[in-house]
């Protein structure tokens, strides 16, 4: 049972660095890599992320289970995609994407 | 959303407000990861963080809040706690909009494609006396507000100049309307339209019905439906 792996890939490098900092911080059995939204498709093959967290959500994206397509188009709304189930979520907090990693991670380890 | 206010005596007491809460809640995990800072409150909204102003030393504000302009928080800063500084951390591009804060009393401003580590830097630089901009980006800056305020006041008089037939010849032509439509609809020859249309451009110091179309719309003078 391998680490659970995040991907970042936000536009606005302080939202994926903050973002990717604070998840090490709070969640520091998760292996968090960030990537510019150029080398989204590339990253997700080579490191198969279990949650992908960017701003523009691709088909490679869309084709993972679990991802949150966070702000985008700089909005105040957001997509997850809770292991395959899909809503949208006005004003998202950290804690959402704490769960959907603490979700993630459970699944994969039961 | 207000996140609890505790400011500490022997740290530098940071304000967040950020409207995109996961991002804000994620650089305050970034703050209070430095010994140097605590943060003391957050906000998503300029109401919110007006409340939070005492006791602030640097508040990192970004400029497009649901409620207004940062700017005006920065104002509301300078006026409660004039010895705190004010950072400015936005995704705009538009110079006129970073002038506007600096005018309001910005100490430093930087774009959100910034590294956290530059965000962070720049705070404990402010804090330490430095300046993040140089006397002649402040003083660009301000003649930039300068300038576009008086381009408002200028608009303003433009404005002012036309008729009341001429604002309803400039709204059918917001409506959609050709020549002829315009015409049609104000009961007037389609020379008389020209001769109003003629009379705008002038008044408005532009050079075709696209160009009064926009000033109009920009300027509030049309509604486009």
């Amino acid at each position: 049972m391998g680490r659970m792996r995040v991907l970042i890939a936000n536009e606005l490098r302080s939202y994926r660095e903050a973002l990717a900092e604070a998840l090490r911080h709070l969640r520091p059995e998760a292996e968090v890599v960030t990537a510019e939204p150029e080398g989204l498709e590339s990253r997700v093959s080579r490191f198969a992320p279990h949650v992908v967290v960017c701003d523009r959500a691709t088909g490679t994206v869309h084709a993972l289970p679990s991802w949150i397509e966070l702000y985008p188009g700089y909005g105040s709304r957001s997509v997850v995609s809770a292991r395959g189930e899909r809503r949208e979520v006005a004003e998202i907090q950290l804690s959402d994407l704490l769960d959907l990693v603490d979700q993630v991670d459970l699944a994969q380890q039961s | 959303m207000i996140v609890e206010t505790r400011v500490a005596e022997d740290t530098t007491n940071v304000l967040l407000v950020e409207d995109h809460a996961s991002f804000r809640q994620a650089l305050a995990v970034v703050f209070d990861r430095e010994q140097e800072f605590t943060v003391a409150a957050q906000a998503g909204s300029i109401s919110e963080a007006r409340e939070l102003l005492e006791g602030i030393d640097v508040a990192v504000i970004d400029l497009g809040l649901p409620d207004g302009d940062g700017a005006e928080l920065i104002e509301a800063l300078a006026s409660v706690n004039p010895k705190a500084i004010a950072m400015v951390l936005s995704a705009s591009l538009e110079p006129a909009h970073f002038a506007r804060a600096v005018e309001a009393g910005a100490s430093g401003m930087l774009h959100k494609s910034a590294s956290i580590e530059e965000i962070v830097d720049a705070a404990r630089r402010l804090r330490a006396g430095e300046a993040l901009l140089s006397p002649n980006e402040v003083i660009e800056m301000l003649r930039m507000v300068s300038r576009k305020r008086q381009q408002e006041r200028d608009a303003q008089i433009s404005i002012e100049k036309l008729t009341r037939r001429e604002r309803e010849v400039l709204q059918a032509l917001a409506g959609g309307l050709d020549s002829k439509e315009i015409a049609r609809q104000l009961h007037i020859t389609v020379e008389t339209e020209r001769t109003h249309m003629v009379n705008i451009l002038t008044k408005l110091g532009v050079h075709s019905r696209l160009q009064a179309l926009v000033f109009a719309a920009r300027h509030g003078v049309v509604e486009i439906r």
